[in-house]
């Protein structure tokens, strides 16, 4: 395989403004990441740690192995929602637990009591499909005060997801172990109640249906918490423990005991111990990729700092020019990349869908670099069959049974999405560079797109076209389309997995390539029909 | 004239290595003898036939006297060297080997009956005009004539139990009128120590040095000195640095000593390698201690200042040949010293300490010998002197000599149990000691061993360092999934990877980020830039700010030995990051506070305790050691029993306290 040769100038004028523009972003998301690093407040923290308590993250680091990577999944959920603030109230990632790779979910008992916010529920359940999908043991770590009760109809229905997922894991013969360290109070009981295994923390854990209050309310029955729902009660009279855990500490021993004792699942691939670095240096990227998506780059100088020497091998790459497909190692784990270099046309499209069909016969998993405005439109392309060579784009991401990864590095919008693995279609991962975009259409289509039409509407009725009334709506549209277009927004609705530092790319699909390798898998190779 | 070709060495350690050194040299067929603990000893290995004698106490294999001459009998030796301490001054065993129609490769065994009696000795070396301590031991134990000996021996002086032992009983008198009361005194202590009161009187030296001379002779009468060594560095009663020439003994003295052992070694027709050991209280008081009838453990000094072969001269003396020298062809070259490496505690009042050495290696210098019991590997074990090894300098003047011990102790690689070796280092650092000016109580007097064992900041975070990054290393080489991600990636900010060590009571967390091959550590409120550079095999080699260093890390659990150049080792305990929760250590329990055998269990179950009361006596390494109780109460279970081999921790009895009162 040969490396790619970069053709960056560093010093280019073009690499400089780049640079500049994507360390703004960079700030700002490292602002954002800081927030959601908030685990309530001073008080609380102080009487936490006063009770002997160890906080969310501390808890989280301690569950890990000494050492261990670990990749927080979605840490800006719910960013400048309504609700209790990036991340929720919930801190969940993969990393190594006794030599497992496992899916651990801590809650943020400090903040709110760890109550359960819209985004704190739909982390949650997207925490519990990627651990299903790749086949990750999970460990709750438990301490929360169950559904945030003012809004609780955007949570109740389904919040139920949470509890079905635990044992549909279970049943693929996924373990699930839960820690009680504090309040796990109604639907939130049934988390250790439908756990494999249930540890509680003496003295702190309390777990029941309802509280003394509920119950006086509805019972008359007058009850502490202790014997109502304490871990020892739990241990030794309703079994609904398994492990008392003497302290904190204990539990997460206990916890890591037991997975010590899982079987290991049998791995796709195991890469070599010693790869290649890139030939260039992943800084570089910063200059590449632009916060103004309008400008091109193309995706070989991306793929040159994250695969491993560089090297590429590149299918079909005088065909369809405007989609980049090819073959490389990432970590040392083979990997089929598509990125875009422009816009989508038909042969384009044929060649991607070629090219995935071929990932699926070798089984190996699939990379998209999305940097797409969408497909190729007008009269020549329509009549050359552009919508069923996309289709055949489309048809291809959609059944395609290799694991995908996608990273959105640049515009994604309309159909293109679609066609380069976009959340609807499920990849794995999915990860987004703060500078990228998301919406049907760019803001400037989307009012240009939207002034022909009131045009036309208006021409059609007899009435006068207001100028000036459509220049507010035009200018508010842009406005909103531009927010909810970017990173920001996609990111706080839980439209990717996290945003990334563009310059960790590499480590990042590393580690997502082994969690994926990490259980075997056959591609079936099949697809829906091919409209020819 | 008998040649001998072939030695059974009747002892163990380094004297046996050392000894089948010289038949080696010699072309005489060295035969070993060992315990069970010592099967794989290196002198074991490095005997033309070794023989197994049976358990490891003393008493079942080294002692085992009939055995030792069977042995060597059916397998060919014609002479038994006895090395030093187990059988070599007994003069029953000499004896029988001579009956046995072996070689006894020592003196004959009149002269080890003559000096086996230290009064003996004394009246022996009296009547020849060798100088002897003023005292007074007779049949008339009178108040007035106890009172008159002690006038006419002066002050101060010492009383002590002829029974006695152990300091029981001992009266140290620094006038006439303190005297009246001393003797009722420590009469009565003989009497309820040892049930007899009889007590014998010395004069007492405050401050006096130990000084011995090196004396040999042969069959046909000639005897020589081969100058003195100057032992007064010592610990429990034990010569732990010995040097020769003694950096006070004026060139009158040493002839004058000199001559006196010569006169004491033809007084008991001595023929074979002794020592005549001497208080020296100033330039010109020197007083007879007595005559160790062997080789001694500090030979070789001076053997290095002689260039002689002295386990070579005991051979040729046991065969009947004549001294090779005479006295006025014995000349010293240089100056040469010796440090006993001993597997013990300084901080805990030179305590024995057992272990496996799980790293030994000695660094190349030019004059420097080692004599050593060990290899990596080899288990101290309870059951013989904890010495690891002799280190010997030899230079041309004190100053270098004593440069070169420092510089060989620094760097000698002893890992793995504790030791003096840090010890041994500060007090090389010692400006009196480096003076010359000491006496036998220097360590007691001028020394802290606490402090002295207690590793500088540098040092403590060179090791804690060190420690961490060899966890580090060893958690990284077994990592098998994300092993292409840099260790502790995290794509948020997150806390720093952390530590917890343990040193001694003190404890200390350490928190590293790894970052672009390199660490930032931090301790306490220091931070450091490391770099690891080697750590896969052999010593652990890194970079800590800028400084480049290297340190041997052993391993054994959660114990972590760290040999820091220059200072010895210290050994930290790696804290869990989980630690399991132990409920508090049951009160009223009784530990064993080294490891060893139960001697005597002196109560039972159910039995009422005083404080202070005796409960059990442990035996470790030549020392006893009496458990007694802290708190009035009941013996509510013993868990030994005499003769049970114990480690160290290990709970020995509880005492329910009673707390009526």
């Amino acid at each position: 395989m040969q490396a790619i040769r970069s053709k960056i100038n560093p010093l280019s004028d073009q690499f400089r403004s780049n640079q500049e523009g994507m360390k703004v972003l960079l700030d700002e998301l490292a602002k954002k990441m800081q927030e959601s690093q908030f685990q309530g407040q001073e008080k609380h923290l102080a009487k936490a740690r006063q009770e002997g308590k160890l906080l969310a993250r501390e808890r989280l680091e301690l569950t890990l192995d000494q050492d261990s990577p670990f990749l927080e999944l979605l840490p800006l959920a719910g960013l400048g929602g309504k609700g209790f603030g990036p991340g929720g109230t919930t801190v969940g990632g993969i990393g190594l637990v006794s030599r497992h790779m496992c899916m651990i979910i801590s809650n943020v008992g400090t903040n709110k009591g760890g109550a359960v916010d819209y985004a704190t529920l739909q982390k949650s359940l997207r925490l519990s499909e990627i651990a299903t999908e790749n086949g990750l043991p999970v460990i709750n770590l438990v301490e929360s005060a169950g559904a945030n009760l003012p809004e609780q109809h955007t949570i109740f229905n389904y919040g139920g997801a949470s509890f079905r997922e635990i044992t549909r894991r279970s049943k693929m013969g996924l373990c699930n172990i839960s820690v009680v360290f504090g309040n796990s109070t109604a639907g939130g009981a049934y988390v250790p109640g439908m756990s494999d295994y249930s540890v509680f923390v003496k003295g702190k854990a309390k777990v029941f249906l309802a509280g003394p209050p509920l119950v006086k309310m509805a019972t008359n029955e007058i009850v502490d918490d202790e014997t109502l729902g304490g871990a020892e009660m739990h241990s030794r009279v309703s079994g609904v423990a398994d492990y008392l855990a003497q302290d904190e500490y204990d539990g997460i021993r206990l916890a890591r005991e037991i997975v010590s004792r899982l079987p290991q699942p049998s791995p796709q691939i195991v890469p070599p111990s010693q790869v290649d670095e890139p030939l260039y240096d992943a800084a570089e990227i910063l200059g590449i990729v632009s916060p103004d998506i309008k400008k091109p780059f193309d995706a070989r100088e991306l793929i040159a700092r994250i695969c491993d020497g560089s090297r590429f091998s590149e299918f079909k790459p005088e065909f369809g020019p405007t989609l980049v497909c090819g073959f490389a190692d990432l970590h040392g784990y083979p990997v089929g990349i598509l990125g875009n270099n422009g816009v989508l046309f038909s042969d384009a499209a044929n060649k991607g869908a070629h090219f995935i069909q071929l990932c699926n016969q070798q089984n190996t998993p699939l990379l998209f670099l999305q940097n797409i405005t969408g497909f190729m439109v007008g009269k020549q392309y329509e009549q050359e069959g552009i919508i069923k060579h996309g289709a055949k784009l489309i048809n291809a991401v959609s059944n395609s049974e290799v694991p995908a990864i996608t990273v959105m590095i640049g515009a994604s919008y309309g159909a293109g999405n679609y066609a380069m693995m976009g959340r609807a279609y499920k990849p794995r991962f999915l990860f987004a560079y703060p500078n990228s975009k998301i919406a049907v259409m760019g803001p400037e289509q989307l009012s240009g797109v939207m002034e022909t039409i009131q045009r036309e509407a208006a021409q059609k009725a007899g009435l006068p076209f207001d100028e000036e009334q459509f220049k507010a709506m035009q200018m508010f549209m842009q406005a909103e389309v531009d927010k909810t277009s970017n990173a920001w927004y996609s990111t706080g609705q839980l439209w990717d997995d996290g945003l990334i530092d563009p310059r960790e790319t590499r480590n990042y699909l590393g580690f997502c390539l082994a969690v994926v390798n990490n259980q075997a898998w056959e591609s079936t190779g099949k697809y829906g029909v091919f409209r020819m | 004239m008998k040649t001998i070709r072939s030695i059974l060495i009747a002892n163990r350690g380094e004297i046996a290595a050392r000894t089948i050194r010289t038949c080696q040299r010699l072309g005489i067929r060295s035969i070993a003898v060992y315990s069970d603990a010592d099967q794989d000893a290196p002198y074991v290995k490095m005997a033309d036939l070794a023989l197994h004698l049976g358990p490891s106490p003393a008493a079942e294999s080294y002692l085992r006297q009939d055995l030792l001459i069977e042995l060597a009998q059916s397998a060919g030796a014609n002479a038994i060297h006895p090395g030093y301490g187990f059988l070599s001054e007994n003069a029953g065993f000499a004896q029988k080997v001579i009956e046995a129609g072996l070689v006894f490769i020592g003196p004959n065994p009149a002269a080890i009956q003559a000096m086996g009696s230290k009064s003996q000795a004394k009246a022996i070396m009296a009547e020849h005009g060798v100088p002897v301590i003023p005292g007074y031991r007779g049949e008339d134990q009178s108040e007035a004539k106890l009172k008159a000996e002690s006038l006419k021996i002066g002050f101060p002086l010492l009383l002590k139990a002829a029974a006695g032992g152990g300091g029981k009983g001992m009266r140290i008198v620094q006038q006439a009128s303190e005297l009246e009361a001393a003797i009722a005194g420590a009469k009565r202590e003989a009497m309820s120590s040892f049930g007899d009161d009889e007590l014998l009187i010395e004069k007492y030296f405050p401050s006096a040095r130990h000084i011995e001379f090196q004396i040999f002779g042969d069959q046909t009468g000639n005897a020589i000195h081969l100058l003195e060594r100057e032992c007064s560095i010592q610990r429990r009663y034990q010569k732990i640095v010995e040097e020769s020439p003694s950096p006070v003994l004026s060139e009158t003295m040493r002839e004058t000593m000199g001559q006196a052992a010569v006169t004491a070694a033809r007084a008991i027709r001595y023929d074979n390698a002794g020592t005549v050991e001497f208080i020296w209280v100033k330039e010109g008081e020197y007083y007879f201690l007595e005559v160790n009838t062997r080789l001694q453990v500090e030979h070789p000094v001076t053997e290095a200042i002689t260039g002689l072969d002295l386990v070579e001269w005991q051979i040729l003396a046991a065969e009947g040949k004549a001294l090779p020298l005479q006295q006025h062809e014995v000349k010293a070259s240089g100056y040469a010293i010796e440090c006993r490496l001993y597997a013990e505690d300084p901080a805990r009042n030179f305590l024995p300490a057992t272990g496996k050495i799980e790293k030994w290696n000695i660094p190349q210098v030019d004059g420097l010998r080692v004599d050593s019991a060990v290899e990596t590997g080899t288990e101290v074990s309870i059951f013989y002197d904890p010495m690891i090894a002799k280190v010997i300098t030899h230079a041309a003047d004190r100053a270098s000599a004593q440069r070169k011990m420092h510089y060989a102790l620094s760097n000698l690689t002893c890992v793995g149990l504790t030791t003096n070796q840090s010890f041994l280092i500060r007090l090389l650092e010692n400006p009196r000691f480096q003076a010359g000016e000491y006496d036998t109580h220097f360590i007691q007097n001028h020394l802290e061993p606490v402090a002295m064992s207690q590793p500088s900041e540098a040092v403590v975070e060179q090791a804690l360092i060190a420690s961490a990054l060899k966890g580090w290393q060893q958690r990284e080489t077994g990592r098998d999934l994300f092993k292409n991600l840099p260790s502790g990636w995290r794509n948020s900010f997150y806390q720093p990877q952390k530590e917890q060590f343990q040193l001694g009571e003190e404890k200390y967390d350490l928190a590293y980020r790894y970052e672009n091959g390199q660490f930032s550590v931090n301790l306490g409120e220091k931070s450091f830039k490391v770099k690891l550079l080697q750590a896969d095999q052999g010593p652990i080699r890194a970079e800590i700010n800028g400084q480049q260093q290297h340190w041997h890390i052993i391993e054994k659990g959660t114990v972590c030995f760290v040999q820091v150049p220059g200072f010895g080792h210290l050994k930290l305990e790696r804290l869990p990051r989980h630690p399991i929760p132990v409920s508090e250590s049951a009160a009223g329990g009784y530990q064993s506070p080294m490891p060893g055998e139960v001697i005597m269990v002196l109560v039972k179950k159910g039995d009422l305790v005083k404080s202070g009361q005796s409960l059990l006596v442990l035996s470790s390494m030549k020392m006893e050691n009496t458990i007694a109780a802290n708190t009035d109460g009941e013996v509510e279970e013993v868990f030994v029993e005499s003769g049970q081999r114990i480690e160290a921790g290990f709970t020995l009895l509880n005492i329910q306290e009673n707390t009526q009162n």
